[in-house]
């Protein structure tokens, strides 16, 4: 046994470093001292990094195997060291801004590598309980840093109307695991192969994968169950906004990778044609009411749902290809990573307007920033021209992949739709850009300088974004390497066998 | 698996005759008994003490802070029971120090949580 | 005889409850405890399947969504005294200043 916990920290350090961070973070940040804020966030910010290099080393290793709970492949690394880098750019972007708060909070930090926990525990395990456990590690975080502008009324109704709806969606899920382990047997998702039929739990079985399903739904914010993300991302403090837009998709979005995989071979199941309808309805209607908005957060809110849209397009895909390959799955992922840079990308400037101690929400809060500040405003269009993935940028690049993947297992008019919603979504990314560039500005506000390492950050990711856009090949060779391997392993029940 | 009912015969006889005495006393008192109501004798019982003000007044925030603490603190013990009814079967696997050690690092993190809940001041009444 | 699916029909009777709770009632306290019955709908499938198959992840998991129930439920009363403090209601009606503000310009 002893061996055991030498194992479990050999292969799960970067994941447990940030657990430990969160928890030495907490308690420095009560120990009354003039520096708690910067101390937490050198803290915060080592952490990530270290857990960042340390999934991308694990990455390198391949899968190891030999625990119960934990899922320690190229997969889970690769979703692992995403979230550790968003993590890192966050609490890079976000520390002017905690200071300029009118309580500077420094449980601020500690609360984001808690989030972080959970989401790498949600995509480092098959088994449903650890993944609820994770789940609930990041949406309980996220609650509470959602309501962090404790005087400001907007932050807490966004936080009282996130954790109502979000513990009602884990009430789902989790009546949706009783019923799978009921029809099954079992919480770990990657039994179900070795499992034989029962034709008397078929229904519970099938109901059972749609709550879960539904959860799942409600976390990336799909169209029904996306009426929480425009108000929680309205009133959420600007860096809390941008790590949920990107966080929680990346770990949803992982962890669906699996329940995907482990579901798509039963062939009972009508997966692909409740995944297609999800993401039908999402990139039509993200794209189309996001046209509608005056606030800034919720353009990006309905934004970051149509892109949920184009993901779950992903993840049809992956269905329809009946198994789980390098072809189907490196598109999601490299689209993943894209989108969490393009958007973290936006959110860091956003981030660093508001830091000023006034929460940039309006879109005329933009009007003639490129006179004040031109290299922000520049930087700003750079990451929304992307996001509307108009080439020669990373984002064309990401949409491309995951279309073409689409069009190449017959999903035509899925693809279409995903193809002229992205050309509508070019309006509303265009309209803060003509914002900041052709109107004049009324607006006389402060937002202050920018520390040389938020600089330097910001300089990378554009340098990133046009990278990924003109060199992608050995990022997408990453992420082709990056194939659960379990996947390959598990036999297929082929059509023919006899169903439940 | 057959569960026998008639065994709980009696239990539901002596609950019947519990509830039959005690509503018929109730019934009898409050046909035959005299009602002379006088304004103290509606008034609410609180101990012989003339009540002050009204019993659905707002309670202060600290009393749902303690019953946050408490709850947190209350619930994880659940965890406990099952370990420690297990703790002999672990010792005879020879496992008993790595169950001790899984224990003894859960509560250490609560503990931990205990003392960041004391430094924030949640344990201070006045303040 | 009390069968497995006496468990569950009551389980999904009360997760309804639960559920008809959160979308009918207007109080966040009564909201908020329609949700814990919700959770305990569960507690109460997984135990009963986990008494089925004489297996004992259904208990465990019935562990965890009890501290996961407490934890939901510190989290959120927080939350509620928060936004107390500021309208001095629990009238989930009065939280409208979060809304597609699509014809004021």
């Amino acid at each position: 046994m002893r061996l055991d916990v030498l194992q479990l920290w050999q292969h799960a350090w970067p994941s447990l470093t940030l657990l430990i961070a969160a928890m030495v973070s907490l308690l420095t940040s009560v120990f009354p001292s003039r520096h708690r804020a910067r101390i937490t966030a050198v803290l915060a910010a080592t952490a990530f990094l270290l857990s960042a290099q340390g999934f991308f080393h694990q990455w390198g290793l391949g899968e190891a195997k030999g625990f119960e709970f934990l899922v320690v492949d190229p997969l889970s690394n690769y979703l692992g060291a995403l979230i550790a880098l968003i993590g890192f750019i966050t609490s890079i972007a976000a520390y002017p801004y905690i200071l300029s708060q009118a309580e500077a909070i420094p449980e601020f930090f500690s609360l984001l590598l808690f989030a972080a926990f959970g989401m790498t525990t949600m995509v480092m395990t098959t088994n449903l309980l650890a993944f609820v456990l994770g789940l609930e590690i990041m949406s309980l975080s996220l609650y509470v840093l959602v309501g962090l502008r404790r005087y400001d009324p907007r932050s807490g109704e966004a936080a009282f109307k996130y954790f109502l709806l979000g513990s009602v969606a884990t009430a789902f899920l989790l009546f949706g695991i009783s019923f799978f382990y009921g029809s099954t047997g079992t919480l770990d998702l990657s039994r179900i192969p070795e499992l034989l039929p029962n034709p008397e739990m078929a229904t519970l079985f099938k109901l059972g994968a749609l709550l879960i399903l539904l959860g799942f739904a409600f976390k990336v914010g799909a169209v029904p169950f996306h009426f929480w993300a425009p108000d929680v991302y309205d009133g959420a403090p600007m860096p809390v906004t941008g790590f949920m837009a990107t966080g929680v998709k990346v770990a949803a979005f992982g962890a669906l990778i699996r329940v995907v995989e482990a579901f798509a071979p039963r062939h009972e199941l009508p997966l692909q044609r409740w995944i297609v309808m999800l993401s039908f309805a999402t990139m039509i209607v993200g794209n189309l009411v996001a046209l509608r908005q005056r606030h800034l957060k919720r353009i990006l809110a309905y934004s970051s749902i149509a892109h949920a849209g184009y993901l779950l397009l992903g993840m049809a895909t992956l269905v329809g290809t009946g198994e789980i390959r390098a072809a189907a799955l490196s598109p999601i992922l490299f689209y993943l990573l894209v989108y969490s840079l393009l958007t973290l990308g936006v959110f860091s400037v956003l981030t660093i307007l508001s830091s000023g101690g006034q929460e940039l929400n309006d879109l005329k809060d933009l009007d003639g920033l490129s006179e004040k500040r031109p290299v922000l405003s520049a930087v700003l269009s750079v990451f929304f021209i992307s996001l509307a993935g108009v080439p020669p940028t990373a984002g064309f690049l990401a949409k491309y992949y995951l279309f073409s993947q689409a069009i190449q297992v017959g999903l035509y008019p899925l693809a279409i739709a995903g193809i002229l919603a992205s050309a509508v979504s070019l309006y509303y990314y265009l309209g803060p850009i003509v914002r900041m560039y052709f109107h004049s500005h009324e607006k006389t506000w402060q937002a202050p300088g920018v520390m040389a390492s938020l600089r330097l950050l910001l300089a990378l990711m554009v340098a990133g974004v046009f990278y990924l856009g003109l060199f992608p090949a050995s990022t997408l060779e990453i992420s082709r390497r990056t194939v659960p391997i379990r996947a390959l392993e598990a036999p297929l029940a082929s059509p023919s066998a006899k169903l439940p | 698996m057959e569960v026998d009912f008639h065994h709980y015969l009696p239990l539901i006889f002596v609950l019947l005759l519990g509830l039959g005495f005690a509503g018929s006393f109730l019934l009898l008192s409050y046909t035959f008994g005299p009602k002379k109501p006088t304004a103290s004798k509606l008034d609410v019982y609180e101990c012989g003490v003339p009540p002050t003000g009204d019993a659905r007044e707002r309670f202060s925030v600290k009393f749902f802070l303690v019953a946050m603490i408490f709850l947190l603190f209350d619930v994880e013990v659940v965890f406990l029971f099952p370990w420690a009814v297990l703790l002999k079967e672990f010792k005879a696997a020879g496992t008993g120090f790595f169950a001790f050690g899984a224990m003894a690092v859960f509560l250490l993190i609560l503990g931990l949580g205990l003392l960041y809940e004391w430094r924030r001041g949640a344990l201070d009444w006045e303040s | 005889m009390i069968t497995l699916n006496h468990y569950l029909v009551l389980s999904a009777a009360l997760f309804v409850m639960g559920f008809a709770g959160v979308v009918l009632r207007r109080n966040a306290l009564v909201i908020f405890m329609s949700i814990e019955l919700m959770l305990n709908a569960v507690n109460l499938s997984f135990v009963a399947f986990s008494r089925q198959f004489g297996n004992l992840d259904g208990q465990l998991a019935s562990f965890f969504v009890i501290v996961l129930a407490a934890a939901e439920a510190a989290i959120g009363l927080a939350i509620i005294v928060l936004v107390f403090r500021r309208r001095a209601t629990v009238q989930t009606t009065a939280l409208n200043t979060l809304r597609d503000a699509t014809n004021a310009s």
